[in-house]
């Protein structure tokens, strides 16, 4: 079996007397692409500087692409692409400039450093814009170029903080493509950090952070189906009187209830077996019940559960 | 040293250069005093106790001070702009980053330093002030090489050791001026406490002031060099 790209035990970060990461267990396959979902303040940002050797753990020990992060971190960044949650670009060198400042520093030959930045800014459509300075720029082409910067040198391991924030849809779409590509073709392996369920319910696998823990980790598969989420549920039918309506977020496993504009009912359950409560509870009371709609069958609600409720960490089969 | 060591330094002292180069403002920022100090100053010779030398010590400070703005500046500036920490995520080690960093200060410091002195010096061998005439030009330029130069390490030194200890780059440009300023006005105590008498006097006094501040910059960059951090160089908590 194939050792992990990323391995934690008990990673533990303080400052003072507050915990930013907690006893921290993960374990992330080599060539996958890993999601870290979390709130901000979270302990993301934190945990991949741990994983970088930029700062140092109080606690536990994490391996990285097989070396430790303790005592060969050199190793480590040496391998490794990162982007930041800013773009840490030098805004008064143009595009160019500023991958080849990073081609050097990768100590990239001339004539392969100058085919790589070619390659780079004309995949991604900035070639002809490669002359121009970086503080021109928008924001969402800076980040780009912050990716473009962290692929320069070819990394067996990428760390992405926040990276379609600032994209837009089309630049994401062709992000997320290439992300696959360096996944699947060149077995990179992606830890992308994102406070949005969507971006991380596209990875291969994921752990939601929390309060500088991990409280779930899986393939947005099998944390999506966890049971631990609020459902919302989306009621059609006739009769919703505004007495019913009370009378169903009184129920102890009703979180919310209201009507929505097309007269539905719309419900927040807590509980797998409270959906059918409701609607037998609705039907005695005179209501008619046309269909019932669980759309909250997925990540964000899980997410949401868990960082809005608060849950506690459960264990998830992979 | 390793090859790496100093291959790294050299590629972070290009980029130092080219983004002072890009920076539109930096240049006449830079450049304008410089050359407003070297008109006004063969005018001033002579006017001053100890005339050429006050305002060689007057002209040399402002390129201490620039230089130690400069570093501290890249330094806490690049905190800041968090384009520090993307250097920091990469191969490069803090060691060469910070060598690369210093060495381009100093290199503009003793620009800044020449450009400021040879007007004075210039001054001194083509008309001498009155009362002055036995002051060898050629003890200036010493002073300068020997004096002037190894205070421009020290002052970027300094300014990167405030760059490193101070949150904020604003709090570290003041706290560096302050230095620079501090350290200026050591140089004029030191114009008066210049002894009496012959040029070879002179000569040797000037020779020990600068093996002394020489021995001060061999140490605290060797320090420096030893003690720094990466997590000291971003300066974050979380």
């Amino acid at each position: 079996m194939p050792s992990p790209a990323i391995l934690t035990e008990q990673l533990t970060r303080t400052v003072g007397a507050k915990t930013i990461v907690d006893r921290v267990n993960l374990s992330v396959s080599a060539g996958v692409i890993f999601g870290l979902l979390g709130p901000m303040g979270a302990g993301k940002t934190t945990l991949i500087r741990l994983l970088l050797g930029l700062i140092e753990p109080a606690y536990g020990a994490a391996w990285v692409l097989g070396y430790n992060v303790r005592t060969n971190a050199h190793s480590i960044r040496a391998r490794t692409g990162v982007v930041l949650q800013s773009p840490g670009l030098y805004e008064n060198l143009t595009a160019f400039e500023n991958l080849d400042l990073f081609g050097r520093i990768w100590h990239l030959p001339a004539l392969e450093r100058n085919e790589r930045i070619r390659a780079l800014l004309r995949h991604h459509g900035l070639w002809e814009r490669r002359n121009e300075r970086v503080a021109d720029w928008s924001p969402g082409m800076k980040h780009k170029l912050a990716i473009l910067r962290a692929l320069m040198h070819r990394p067996k391991l990428l760390m992405l903080d926040e990276p379609t924030g600032g994209l837009d849809a089309v630049d994401r779409e062709l992000l997320r493509a290439d992300l696959t590509s360096l996944a699947r073709q060149e077995g990179v392996t992606v830890l992308i950090a994102t406070h949005d369920p969507t971006e991380a319910a596209l990875c291969d696998e994921i752990a939601i952070m929390h309060r500088g823990r991990i409280v779930a980790a899986g393939t947005p598969d099998a944390i999506a189906r966890m049971p631990v989420a609020r459902r919302r549920v989306v009621i059609a039918g006739r009769g919703f009187t505004p007495e019913l309506v009370e009378l169903v977020q009184s129920r102890q496993d009703v979180t919310h209830a209201a009507i929505d504009e097309q007269n539905r009912l719309v419900i927040e359950v807590s509980g797998q077996a409270a959906c059918a409560a409701v609607v037998n509870l609705l039907v005695e009371s005179g209501a008619d019940v046309d269909s019932v709609m669980r759309c909250d069958d997925n990540l964000a609600a899980v997410y949401r559960a868990f960082v809005e409720d608060g849950h506690e960490a459960r264990p998830v089969a992979r | 040293m390793r090859p790496d060591l100093l291959r790294d330094s050299w590629v972070i002292f290009v980029k130092e250069w080219r983004e002072w180069g890009a920076a539109r403002a930096v240049w006449p920022a830079l450049v304008a005093p410089i050359l407003a100090g070297g008109a006004v100053a063969p005018h001033l010779l002579g006017r001053f106790e100890r005339g050429p030398l006050m305002v060689g010590v007057l002209l040399a400070g402002l390129p201490l001070v620039l230089s130690a703005i400069m570093i501290a500046e890249s330094l806490a500036g690049e905190r800041e702009r968090r384009t520090l920490e993307t250097l920091l995520a990469s191969r490069l080690s803090e060691r060469a980053i910070l060598l690369g960093k210093m060495s381009a200060a100093v290199l503009l410091g003793w620009m800044l330093l020449l450009a400021a002195a040879a007007p004075v010096i210039l001054q001194q061998w083509l008309a001498p002030a009155a009362g002055f005439e036995q002051l060898n030009p050629a003890t200036l330029a010493w002073g300068l090489l020997v004096v002037g130069a190894p205070c421009v390490v020290l002052a970027v030194t300094i300014g990167a050791l405030i760059a490193l200890y101070t949150p904020g780059a604003r709090f570290a440009l003041f706290l560096t001026t302050v230095f620079g300023g501090v350290l200026v006005l050591i140089a004029f105590a030191m114009v008066f406490w210049q002894p009496d008498g012959s040029d070879e006097l002179l000569v040797n006094s000037l020779t020990m002031v600068g093996l002394a501040v020489l021995t001060l910059d061999v140490t605290l960059t060797a320090l420096l060099l030893i003690a720094v951090r990466r997590e000291r160089m971003i300066m974050t908590s979380g």
